[in-house]
């Protein structure tokens, strides 16, 4: 569940104003041109920023001053969701904890979760040997291992070739069903989400209509 | 001013603690410095203007200051242009070889570069002995303007020639091919195509070497060979040292700071980063006339010739020396190379660790919209550009006078004024990687609560290492060859290698200096070596 009452921010001369509620299990598309808001949208409610005035609860909980990892949210960029330099399996790693001396039951977690997203073979390689489309897995696998109900999207897939986004979304749709998680997703493309998604939310001059 | 502490309660101590300890740090090292000078003098304010209208050496030693330092820069960029010119469109082999030669220039410590310089054009150097054997009635004086340009020319033109080398390689593949189907060709090529990217970069790199050269100090201690040839900056240091007129030194170290951040400002006004495609895959070059061939190739072949015939006579003026072997046994060079290989690496270390600890709190500032404060705090960390070094140190010198003092004291003031001196540079190369580190892994590191020691192993690491060896190495080598505060500090107790070269370059102990020379070019361009290694 997420509700934002009356969440004000300011960034230059630009004031947004957010009231948003998004029943647990709902899966909201937010669409809007360039910067009218829709990423601080996402952001306030990841932590990344922080209102000037008004509250973010998530899960029944005040979250509103809360740092990034306390919260139960997991988001996904459009890009540099990952660590280039480290493999696929330290990548997905540190969605468990923030180091790589993994126990035997945290390896096969890992696996699981690789293979969910039909990377297990792999594992061992660097995000720079990886496609655009797989890279993305790669990290849709961690935030399914770090296992928090809600999971926010900042056009995740949009550089990917409409097929390819299909796919994408398709995997994200089962995803969401198995771990019953709350979806909030920006795009540009909210056509290709009918029959996916229970609302469109519109973002305008930083506010939502 | 709600929003302005709402990003001020999103700091936590890991980002701003140690960012802070630095600027206190600096701040009061300069307050406390700069202090020292501007109360020495009785009123100096208004005995500055006094002596500068009433005072006949004063006003030589400005005049000579500016004079230098403008031919210092004319030169080298009227040179540096050819030079880059004829470099940029010759193919031959050993070019890159040749530019890193000429890049060695920029870590060479400037007391060696006068040891070379003085061995090829001083009065029994190798010119001299070529103008016997031909018999020609001619003997170089080098001691004096000549000498000072030389030098000055000697280390500025391949930095101007580096600059303008961007300037034409900023050219694209489309314009040079367009011109060419155009019928724009010589001098008409030059003034249209050419000029506009060479203008962009001709006075920033005026302003550039007029300010290097305007606060020089080894080179033209060295090589001015009295009052008749001194700058403002070694104006301060015979004061100190020669006369011991606390008073006077301090008077002109007020004008050194005024006229230098006047120069720090202008230069600010001029600087300029070069845009355009550096990596293109392969330049066009549309066919040359031979007779410019002929005169870009005598223009490498001289400039060339310029460049390496100093670092040659170092290297054959150690190995040919009488004393090569003889020199090992003086106790005063073991000495010499003990305090220099401790002091150069400590302070290159104190100076990585302030600029990080500058960086990560100016970063976290940026990332909170708080550009503003972050450039403020960088500026603190660069302010060694706009007051030189050995300002800061007359001033410290004034300030503990008093003070009993131990060598190890010394020892401590020296480091932190040559970690101070190499601030800017490292500040300059870090400061990218960090910035980058901040904008591509904050909100990841910030939701996977990857932070503090973890984040930096796991993370930063990653991307920083290269350049942290590469500042590394640089700061290294620069405080190695450092004269400036162990020229107000050091003596028989407390030396380093370019202070003993100094001396024997003073007494005419050339056998002794070319092994000091030698040595210290020797570890220079080892560490400049493993320089361009990271940079690659």
């Amino acid at each position: 569940m997420i509700n934002l009452k009356q969440v004000i921010f300011r960034y230059k001369d630009m004031t947004m104003q957010f009231d948003l509620h998004v029943r647990p299990r709902e899966k909201v598309a937010v669409v809007g041109a360039s910067g009218a808001g829709k990423s601080t949208l996402l952001n306030l409610i990841a932590g990344f920023e922080l209102p000037e005035s008004g509250e973010i609860w998530l899960n029944g909980e005040n979250q509103t001053y809360l740092e990034p990892h306390q919260r139960p949210v997991s988001m996904l960029f459009q890009e540099n969701n990952l660590f280039p330099h480290l493999t696929v399996e330290q990548n997905i790693a540190l969605g468990l904890k923030p180091g790589f001396d993994l126990n035997e039951r945290e390896r096969r977690l890992v696996q699981q979760a690789a293979s969910a997203v039909g990377l297990d073979a792999f594992l061992s390689r660097k995000p720079t040997a990886l496609s655009g489309g797989q890279k993305q897995r790669v990290a849709l696998a961690r935030c399914l291992l770090r296992d928090k109900p809600i999971l926010l999207l900042d056009e995740p897939f949009s550089s990917l070739d409409p097929e390819l986004r299909l796919e994408m979304l398709d995997l994200l749709d089962k995803l969401c069903t198995e771990k019953q998680l709350t979806m909030l997703m920006v795009t540009h493309q909210p056509n290709e989400l009918k029959g996916r998604i229970d609302r469109i939310l519109t973002v305008e001059l930083g506010r939502l209509l | 001013m709600n929003a302005f502490f709402l990003k001020l309660r999103r700091l936590r101590p890991r980002h701003y603690a140690g960012g802070v300890c630095v600027l206190v740090f600096l701040l009061a090292f300069y307050g406390g410095s700069l202090n020292a000078v501007f109360s020495a003098g009785e009123t100096p304010l208004r005995q500055l203007w006094q002596n500068l209208w009433q005072n006949a050496y004063l006003k030589r030693v400005l005049w000579f200051s500016f004079m230098q330092a403008g031919l210092s820069a004319l030169l080298s960029v009227i040179f540096g242009i050819f030079f880059a010119r004829a470099v940029f469109y010759q193919h031959f082999r050993g070019k890159k070889i040749l530019l890193r030669l000429f890049s060695l220039t920029f870590v060479l410590p400037s007391l060696a570069a006068v040891f070379g310089l003085l061995g090829v054009y001083g009065a029994s150097g190798w010119l001299a002995q070529v103008c016997r054997f031909f018999q020609l009635n001619w003997q170089p004086d080098i001691y004096g303007l000549p000498g000072i340009l030389l030098a000055h020319v000697f280390f500025n033109l391949p930095l101007a020639a580096r600059l303008f080398l961007q300037s034409y390689q900023a050219v694209s593949n489309q314009q040079r091919q367009l011109a060419a189907q155009l019928g724009i060709r010589g001098w008409r090529f030059i003034r249209l195509i050419e000029l506009p990217y060479l203008r962009q970069q001709i006075f920033p790199a005026f302003v550039l070497i007029f300010m290097l050269c305007f606060t020089s100090f080894a080179i033209v201690l060295a090589l001015g060979g009295g009052p008749k040839y001194s700058t403002l900056e070694v104006a301060i240091y015979q004061a100190i040292t020669f006369d011991f007129d606390l008073a006077k030194a301090a008077l002109y170290a007020s004008l050194q700071i005024v006229f230098c951040l006047l120069l720090f400002a202008f230069g600010n006004l001029a600087e300029k980063m070069p845009e355009g495609q550096l990596h293109q895959r392969e330049t066009w070059l549309a066919r040359q006339s031979s007779a410019v061939k002929f005169w870009q190739v005598f223009v490498i072949i001289v400039a060339t010739l310029f460049i390496a015939l100093p670092l040659g006579n170092i290297v054959a003026g150690a190995l040919f020396s009488q004393q090569f072997f003889s020199a090992w046994q003086n106790p005063q060079l073991w000495r010499a190379m003990g305090y220099s290989f401790a002091i150069a690496p400590l302070s290159a270390l104190i100076s990585l660790l302030a600029a990080t600890a500058l960086l990560q709190f100016a970063r976290q500032l940026n990332w909170l919209y708080l550009p503003f404060f972050a450039r403020i705090f960088m500026n603190v960390g660069m302010l060694i550009l706009a007051v030189p070094m050995l300002v800061l140190a007359v001033g410290l010198f004034l300030r503990l006078q008093t003070l009993d003092f131990g060598t190890a004291h010394l020892f401590v003031i020296v480091v932190i004024c040559n970690a101070l001196t190499a601030l800017p540079f490292v500040i300059r190369i870090l400061s990218v990687p960090m910035n980058n580190n901040m904008q591509y892994y904050e909100n990841l590191c910030q939701s996977l609560d990857i932070r503090g020691w973890r984040r930096f192993r796991l993370i930063e690491w990653h991307h920083l290492a290269a350049p942290v060896k590469y500042a590394f190495a640089l700061a290294t080598a620069l405080s190695l060859g450092d004269f400036t505060a162990i020229a107000l500090f050091g003596g028989q107790d407390f030396t380093s290698l370019p202070y003993l070269l100094y001396r024997q370059l003073g007494s005419y102990r050339g056998e002794e200096a070319a092994v000091t020379a030698f040595l210290l070019l020797l570890v220079c361009a080892g560490l400049f070596l493993t320089l361009e290694k990271q940079h690659d």
